[in-house]
């Protein structure tokens, strides 16, 4: 297991491709401009944190990303499909990004067993035995494989969020996006969130994070993003956003939240 | 390390967002989303209009060949069946005469004009909205339509060729009048009962409480037809026949204040004379008084909170005024303001003369229905007052508060807010309910389009006039209740 | 206490804690109750006194008429009408009860396994048993009221035909009217002779007699009648006689013992030579037992004692049936319960009895699933897979059979299918036996859904039967016409609630689709269905929708009327299922698109198991709106329960059109004793949450 996590991290550098690139993008709620001329690029197995205020449209890109939201200009294109109203490039998009939410989203009527396997039998078209072999592995790997038949309802709040990534990690994504996946958890429980993440983020995925977790910015980005108002504000390495800011909005939210 | 230099740069969406997108560039057909949305309800709206085309030209091809059509002019055949309830059906109406021709298309002009005017209104601001005014389109092209089949100088002879005395369209129009007749009263009655079991489930007497409760529950848990058919036939079976009647006076032949027989209940009907007029004109002046009053007094309260005290200021003048009416009304008029008709059993006769009659028929639906809706109420009322969160009710008491303040300021705006909603429902259902006055033998709608039905056998014509009656009626209902609503809404915010 | 510092700002307890004490008397208890509950104030007790005074009025009023004065003949007398119509044929009425047992097994199976039975449930059900014996065993000591029939000089005379038990001693009184006061029926209790089908009856005889001396035209003081009490047996034989009244007004007083059990006839004869000129006189018979009669019953007497003696004089038959007799006077509580309730008990107790039966059973088979288990087997599993091998097998062998039916139809087709359809449902049950065995909940759970999808197949064959191409093959078909009563009313209602389920669904997703026409369609259909009254739909039914084509002219009636209740009904249940997929958060729908789901399995897998499970409390309501709706057919003249009560109230052949409360009160009660079951039922879902999301499962 630790010369595993070895191997694992000494593959994860960040690659050349650029797998998700946003051009111009621009998104509108009725008249209120949410997203703003956004331009950004992502490498592969690079680990992107975005922060930001609230309603600074960091979870609307995101969103975006994987078509839960609509843009209205610009393209965003992943792993070299563009996303547009074209549905056959919707799902496979779909397909490359997995997603795990604030309100972690379990389906609440299935075991974890069944949340984890639901979307590789009617969308990747496995067998049960192979889903199932498939999910417990990853439970196993999140640490939770001996709730598999319990229902949602039944674990904490953390446990709940480590069948969520590994509900999503079962469709075995390319990019993984997090919108704000510790903010609805109790204190205790968001360092066994954490963990995964950062295990997740060592072993070479390419992850996109919505987080107001400072330390987890610090120790596992590689990028930082500032956003407010609609608008990238600030890009940087962790070292230099978080000890030389140069914007004035990004020094008053670092000055306020640290 | 990336900067932006400026803030702010919000802009407003683009322009061409606002026009109407069928396509997008680019994509094959088969996989824009668009395009697939646009296929997908064009075949719904084949699907579902070529399956009622293929039903309606069965329908009129089958009925063809059995000798019915869909022809409407079967309701201006003579309707030949005694109606005995409700507004006469075979007296000609006189603004019907050639005298009033003029009028009658000055009126048709104006309701068409003020059509027409609310279209453009509601389409002007529903279009500053951003809204596509589909609804007053629609209702305006209707109209429209509707001039070119019956425009104005057309209007009188066609409504006398439709409204003559006896004819079916009569025929339904008392059916109609009967149908308002029951639910309004139904709907007062069971309004106010229902609010009293209501708040009996919630009191604290466990007998009342008891009571209340087996109440909702029975009348809740079982059908309204047997419920009616039960009243009704309980009346008739233990009220005497006519030549029996109970009344006041010995043997009926008296003037009666009351009568009852198992054809009805009758009570005295007072007919306005020369001056009864001052007496209702009095009536309105002390309404009129009374609202300014108890202006001035919330006004006095807003200013220096002295208590309003409502009834004390605006009962005298609620009880004077109209005394004053009453009192300069009898005085020109010899000493009575009304001339009573009295119910009388004559020496020999069928039945009871004179009086305001109220059929068993009525009686027993209006029973049955009030009685019904206002178990439904009941639950209604306590489960809206139940939801207000005790935390309110401790944070009013902890104001200091008193028990009916609480209930009339905190409690009650709020679950007012939870109980209207589906208050609606159920006046809706008691509108479709009354439909049930058949098995009562009640002349309501559908038992006259039953009776005509029966008369020229053509079911088509009056099933689609039943329908197009009982969705007014049902819209009229829920579209009142929705006023008062988002009145109550706007008092509670 | 004392060693503690005490001063202001500081205060620690003392080690030990006071005990605990009881509260005051007057706040627990009997009397802490009932201040809290009903005398809290001065005006709570002026209410609670108003209260009781008028519910005692109310039930004093209401239990006086119900027991003393009511003649629930009309209902307990025509149970078998009332529960599947008058024109169900008699000898396929087991098919009826064997589906009721079928449905009581696998209801209570299922509560064995998916739920318990409360305590309360229990003991309702022995209370009811045990009093569907004592009552009847109890009124065997109440006296049966006397039957008066009356004799008139210008009367014919009844013969009334009855049973006897060896050794039963009867006493028939000849007792002459001769003064106005006896011709007050005030002072009679006991049952007249009153039959609608007979134009002059002993009651109309007795009427036109007591007019006549009201006006005066008659002296009640005459009387030189010369008659005789005689008792026949089965032969029309004379085998007891009484002496002539010649003029005399005293009583005559036949003592009669019976000298075998069996049939006799009573009547009174005038002497032919002089048969005097005036007079009138009671015939009173005491302790005869022709009464307690029901149906059943009177088919019971003649199997057990061969039909009832001929009446030989022509007009003058009198049945035996109750329904010819009417009671006169003020019943005692005792005889409400011998006269009105036995004969009902005794109806329905063994029906009654076998469902508390195989009920148990169920419940016992259900409970112990969850209990013990069989370990799971390679031959287990093998076996399983062979059964289910087979009933694939039996389907196709029935499709086969059917298309060789159809092409040319001959009475081994009937054995034929019946066989396969019998071996097909042996075969899945002992497939759901088996997985019974496994004792795992998750097994038996699918064995009770398949028991259940399985009896819907053996239900509609029993109701159905075949199409008859031979005369005696096995379970005739019975045309949907007959069909009425109770089974009706609840054909009716179950075929509208599954029927419209799909339906419903459907349109609820397609209002709440983002498709505008689609969702403008529907919302159209649904709001036009929900705004006009059921009946207009009825009407429709009735009238219009034999012209609609597609068959729909040929077809039945109940038919027609099933398709009206189910698209009514699915209009409402669309927008009770709407209300259940607008509360699945917007989250389930995100999270489902995120992994790649598309719409439809979102909706299939995620958003409608979410929906309905959150709406089944709505959708029992509506089920019961609709049970209460089925009432509304008989104005299209199906004779469901109301409508068959209907019938009975309106056939002249009876008395029973004096006797609407009675019949209505019994409907409206069979209604509410459904209605409320159904409401129970799901308010206690309701209150289990298995409504909304499972979370105490496995």
């Amino acid at each position: 297991m630790e010369q595993e996590q070895v191997n694992e991290r000494q593959e994860a550098v960040i690659g050349t491709n650029e797998i998700i690139q946003c051009v111009e993008v621009n998104k509108w709620y009725g008249e209120f401009h949410v997203l703003k001329d956004i331009d950004l690029n992502v490498k592969e197995r690079e680990v992107l944190v975005i922060i930001g205020p609230s309603g600074s449209g960091k979870s609307t890109l995101i969103r975006c990303m994987n078509r839960l939201e609509e843009h209205q200009e610009g393209q965003i294109i992943i792993d070299g499909i563009e996303l547009s109203n074209d549905i056959s490039n919707i799902s496979a998009i779909r397909r490359e990004i997995g997603m795990v939410f604030q309100s972690f989203n379990l389906f609440p009527h299935l075991t974890v067993l069944q949340n984890v396997t639901l979307a590789q039998r009617y969308v990747r078209r496995r067998g049960r035995a192979e889903a199932e072999e498939v999910a417990l592995r990853l439970l196993r790997r999140v640490g939770i494989s001996e709730q598999a038949n319990k229902y949602p309802g039944q674990l904490s709040g953390g446990q709940q969020q480590r069948v969520a990534i590994a509900r999503a990690l079962a469709m075995e994504p390319k990019i993984m996006l997090f919108d704000e996946p510790t903010s609805a958890l109790d204190p205790e429980m968001i360092k066994e969130v954490l963990d995964v993440m950062k295990e997740l983020a060592r072993s070479g995925m390419t992850m996109v994070v919505v987080t107001h977790e400072m330390g987890f910015a610090r120790e596992v980005a590689d990028r930082v993003i500032f956003m407010d108002s609609g608008r990238i504000v600030e890009v940087g390495t962790p070292e230099h956003f978080f000890e030389a800011p140069s914007h004035d909005r990004t020094k008053l939210f670092l000055s306020q939240i640290l | 390390m990336a900067v932006a230099e400026d803030m702010g740069g919000s802009r407003p969406p683009p322009k061409q967002r606002r026009r109407i997108q069928l396509t997008t560039p680019g994509i094959p057909w088969y996989r824009d989303i668009l395009v697939i949305r646009i296929l997908m309800q064009v075949a719904f709206v084949i699907l579902f209009v070529g399956g009622l085309g293929i039903a309606f030209l069965s329908l009129a091809g089958n009925l063809q060949e059995s000798n019915l059509s869909l022809d409407f002019n079967i309701y201006r055949a003579p309707f030949t069946v005694a109606i005995s309830e409700g507004p006469s059906v075979t007296n000609n109406w006189i603004w019907l005469n050639g005298d009033y021709d003029t009028a009658i298309q000055i009126v048709y002009t104006g309701i068409i004009v003020a059509i027409l005017g609310w279209v453009g209104y509601s389409s002007y601001q529903q279009n500053k909205r951003d809204e596509l005014p589909i609804t007053p389109v629609l209702i305006g092209l209707l109209t429209i339509i509707f001039v070119f089949i019956a425009p104005p100088n057309e209007v009188p002879q066609i409504l006398r060729d439709h409204f003559f005395g006896g004819s079916m369209l009569r025929a339904f129009f008392t059916g109609i009048a009967n149908t308002i007749k029951v639910v309004v009263t139904s709907l007062i009655a069971c309004t106010i009962l229902g609010i009293l079991v209501g708040i009996g489930l919630l009191s604290g007497n466990f007998l009342v409480r008891g009571v209340s409760k087996v109440f909702v529950e029975i009348f809740r848990n079982t059908p309204l037809l047997i419920q009616l058919l039960f009243i009704y036939r309980t009346m008739t079976v233990l009220l005497p026949f006519p030549r029996q009647s109970i009344c006041q006076t010995d043997g009926c032949t008296g003037n009666n204040l009351i009568a009852m027989n198992a054809r009805g209940l009758w009570i005295v009907n007072p007919q306005s004379t020369d001056t009864t007029v001052i007496f209702f004109v009095a009536i309105v002046i002390a309404i009129a008084v009374a609202w300014f009053v108890r202006r001035s007094r919330f006004k006095l309260q807003e200013e220096t909170g002295t208590p309003p005290k409502i009834v004390r200021y605006t009962l005298p003048v609620l009880i004077i005024i109209p005394l004053i009416g009453w009192i300069i009304a009898s005085v020109l008029n010899g000493g009575s303001v009304f001339i009573n008709d009295y119910p009388i059993l004559p020496e020999s006769g069928p039945n009871i003369v004179g009086g305001y009659q109220i059929t068993t028929a009525f009686f027993a639906l209006f029973v049955g229905l009030t009685l019904y809706t206002a178990a439904f109420i009941a639950e209604i009322v306590r489960a809206g007052i139940q939801a207000v969160p005790t935390g309110q009710i401790e944070a009013a008491r902890s104001q200091g508060l008193n028990g009916s303040q609480v209930l009339n300021l905190v409690v009650l705006p709020q679950a007012l807010r939870l109980i209207i909603p589906p208050l609606g429902n159920q006046y809706v259902n008691l509108g479709k309910n009354s439909s049930l006055a058949i098995a009562v033998t009640y002349f309501d709608t559908y038992r006259i389009a039953q009776l005509a039905n029966n008369e020229s056998g053509q079911a088509v014509p009056f099933f689609v006039g039943l329908m197009a009656i009982y969705l007014v009626l049902s819209v009229t209902l829920s579209y009142l209740t929705n006023i008062v609503n988002s009145a109550t809404k706007v008092k509670t915010r | 206490m004392s060693e503690q510092p005490m001063n202001d700002s500081y205060y620690v307890a003392p080690v030990e804690a006071p005990a605990s004490r009881r509260p005051p008397v007057t706040a627990t208890g009997l009397i802490g109750w009932l201040k809290e509950n009903l005398f809290s104030s001065i005006f709570d007790t002026i209410v609670t006194l108003v209260t009781i005074a008028l519910v005692a009025l109310f039930l004093w009023r209401f239990l006086g008429w119900a027991m003393l004065e009511a003649q629930w003949e009309v209902a307990f007398l025509n149970l078998r009408e009332l529960s599947v119509g008058q024109q169900f044929p008699r000898d396929e009425i087991w098919r009826i009860t064997l589906i009721a047992q079928i449905i009581v097994f696998l209801s209570l199976l299922s509560v064995g396994v998916w739920g318990r039975l409360t305590r309360s449930v229990a003991i309702v059900i022995l209370t009811i048993i045990a009093f569907a014996f004592i009552v009847p065993f109890a009124s065997r000591t109440v006296p049966e009221p006397p039957i008066y029939t009356f004799v008139a000089e210008n009367y014919s005379v009844r013969q009334v035909n009855f049973i006897a038990q060896e050794g039963q001693e009867i006493t028939f009184t000849l007792a002459p009217l001769t003064s106005p006061e006896e011709y007050a029926l005030a002072d009679i209790d006991g049952y007249i002779e009153d039959d609608n089908q007979q134009a002059n009856t002993s009651f109309d005889a007795f009427n036109t007699v007591s007019r006549d001396i009201d006006r005066e035209l008659r002296d009640p003081a005459e009387f030189d009648l010369n008659v005789s009490l005689q008792v026949w047996n089965i032969d029309g034989l004379v085998i007891e006689e009484s002496a002539y009244s010649s003029g005399s007004t005293d009583d005559i007083v036949l003592e009669f013992t019976a000298p075998y059990s069996g049939w006799f006839t009573y009547t009174a004869v005038f002497d032919e030579e002089n048969p005097g000129t005036i007079g009138s006189a009671w015939v009173i018979a005491d302790n005869i037992d022709v009464y307690r009669s029901t149906t059943g019953a009177q088919l019971e007497r003649v199997e057990e004692y061969g039909e009832a003696p001929p009446l030989d004089c022509p007009g003058c038959g009198t049945a035996t049936n109750r329904t010819d007799m009417r009671f006169q006077g003020t019943r005692t509580v005792a005889q409400w319960f011998s006269l009105q309730l036995t004969p009902f008990l005794l109806e329905t107790r063994s029906m009654f009895i076998l469902m508390v039966i195989v009920g148990a059973v169920a419940y016992a088979i259900g409970k112990l699933t969850t209990m013990v288990g069989l370990a799971e087997t390679p031959a287990l599993k093998a076996t399983e897979r062979l059964l289910l091998i087979f009933s694939a097998l039996w389907i196709v062998g029935w499709l086969g059979v059917q298309v060789a039916n159809a092409a040319n139809p001959t009475p081994a087709m009937d054995t034929l299918r019946l066989f396969i359809m019998a071996s097909f449902v042996v075969t899945l049950f002992i497939y759901a036996v088996l997985q019974f065995s496994k004792g795992s909940p998750q097994a038996s759970s699918q064995a009770v859904t398949l028991m259940w999808v399985l009896s819907f197949p053996v239900v509609i064959t029993l109701l159905t039967g075949f199409t008859n191409v031979q005369p005696d093959a096995p379970l005739p078909p019975i045309q949907t016409g007959l069909l009425g009563g109770m089974l009706l009313t609840l054909l009716l209602s179950a075929v509208a609630i599954i029927a419209s389920f799909p339906i419903g669904m459907m349109l609820a997703i397609g209002r709440q689709s983002e498709l505008p026409v689609v969702s403008l369609l529907c919302t159209v259909f649904i709001e036009v269905l929900r705004g006009v009254p059921l009946i207009t739909l009825l009407f429709m039914g009735r009238l219009i929708l034999p012209f609609f084509g597609f068959g729909l002219g040929d077809v039945d009636l109940v038919i027609r009327i099933m398709v009206v209740l189910t698209l009514f009904t699915s209009a409402y249940l669309a927008e009770v299922i709407r209300g259940g997929l607008q509360i699945v958060p917007r989250g389930q729908l995100e999270a489902s698109g995120a992994l790649g789901l598309n719409g439809f399995w979102t909706t299939v897998l995620i958003v409608l198991p979410q929906a309905l499970r959150a709406v089944i409390p709505a959708i029992m309501g509506q089920a019961v709106s609709l049970f209460k709706d089925t009432s509304l057919v008989y104005i299209v003249s199906l004779f469901e329960i109301l409508g068959t009560m209907n019938q009975i109230l309106g056939d002249s052949q009876t008395g029973y059109i004096a006797f609407p409360r009675e019949g209505y009160l019994f409907v409206g009660i069979v209604y509410f004793v459904f209605s409320y079951i159904m409401a129970d039922v799901s308010r206690r879902i309701e209150r289990t949450g298995s409504g909304a999301v499972r979370r105490d499962t496995i």
